[in-house]
């Protein structure tokens, strides 16, 4: 198999398990979690901790 | 400033102002917490920047390994490996707005400019290890605790200062944590006179994860070997130090265009990569392995 083909078939492949993925986590409810988090000030990010 | 940069700055200021679009909290000293705060943005973008309208993909990964209960972050890490596999360090160069701040840093006149040294190849390891150590092992030991953000990241630092200058409370907060991020913020401000994104080349965990995928991600830089004529301009302009006849795929090529312009003979290629194509055996010109 050349090379080419092979970058081809691992991203096919990474691009593949990312979908599945973020749709795992939406599933999961992950992305409220990311809410939760995002939504108010993060004291350590911004130096307070 | 050349015309390749010019568009290349344009569209990270135009990216950094739709990420960051929300202007009436840079007056209010408040954040966004609207519906859209749950998608995460490619590039470092601390999501208690007043402006954020997005969240963190580094923070956000830190706060699913931090949890008392782990869960397997699906979600960020999804969007990461997404974001990864069609661009890479395309991010980087174009969607990337603590990248922007350290280039338009990189355009003041300055005594000093070094671009190449000799610890620069060694030191782009560090990246690598803040990754590892300070986005995945620690917090995942030492729970609720998101230690790249609390003791490293200075774009949480830029987002501190700018929500102190409008909100008293937090201002009055800030202590000795905040001190040693300004100390770590001052020294990539100053870093970034000198060297072209030393953020970027070294410290950054974000850049460490998508160069992973500068190998096989949808955007790419191709070499056609039968129009390179090895003249060297490609790497003498790259200011991320790659030579790209040798490693169009480089871990650390963020992508930024610069080598296509130089070519004299169109040999470079930067784009969605439908062929590939290998590099001149005779060439020895130092370079980073992707």
């Amino acid at each position: 198999m050349k090379a080419p083909d092979k970058k081809r078939i691992i991203l096919m492949i990474t691009l593949t398990a990312a979908i599945i993925l973020i749709f795992a986590g939406l599933v999961e409810g992950q992305a409220s979690a990311v809410f939760e988090k995002a939504a108010k000030i993060c004291m350590e990010c911004i130096g307070i901790g | 400033m050349a015309d390749n940069t010019k568009k290349r700055v344009a569209v990270q200021g135009l990216w950094s102002l739709i990420t960051n679009a929300n202007f009436k909290g840079f007056f209010e000293g408040r954040i966004y917490s609207g519906p859209v705060k749950q998608i995460c943005v490619p590039g470092l973008n601390c999501y208690s920047c007043p402006g954020a309208v997005g969240a963190c993909p580094i923070g956000s990964l830190q706060t699913f390994l931090s949890k008392m209960t782990f869960k397997f972050p699906y979600y960020v890490l999804g969007l990461l490996i997404f974001f990864g596999a069609i661009l890479g360090r395309v991010v980087c160069g174009f969607l990337c707005p603590f990248g922007l701040l350290q280039e338009l840093l990189a355009l003041i006149p300055f005594p000093i400019k070094k671009n190449r040294f000799k610890a620069d190849r060694p030191m782009r390891r560090i990246k690598y290890i803040i990754l590892l150590l300070c986005v995945v092992i620690l917090p995942a030991s030492i729970k609720l605790t998101p230690v790249f953000c609390k003791y490293i990241c200075p774009s949480g630092t830029v987002s501190g200062i700018l929500l102190a200058i409008s909100n008293s409370v937090l201002a009055g907060k800030l202590g000795r944590l905040f001190t040693w991020k300004l100390i770590i913020l001052l020294a990539i401000v100053i870093g970034s006179l000198i060297i072209f994104r030393p953020f970027c080349k070294y410290l950054c965990p974000l850049g460490a994860f998508y160069a992973i995928f500068n190998r096989f991600a949808l955007v790419r830089l191709t070499c056609d070997t039968s129009k390179c004529i090895s003249c060297g301009k490609c790497s003498s302009v790259c200011k991320m130090c790659v030579d790209p006849t040798l490693t169009p795929d480089s871990g650390e090529c963020i992508r930024c265009g610069d080598c296509v312009k130089a070519c004299p003979e169109g040999a470079l290629h930067c784009g969605i990569s439908v062929k590939d194509r290998t590099a001149p055996e005779n060439s020895s010109r130092d370079t980073f392995a992707s």
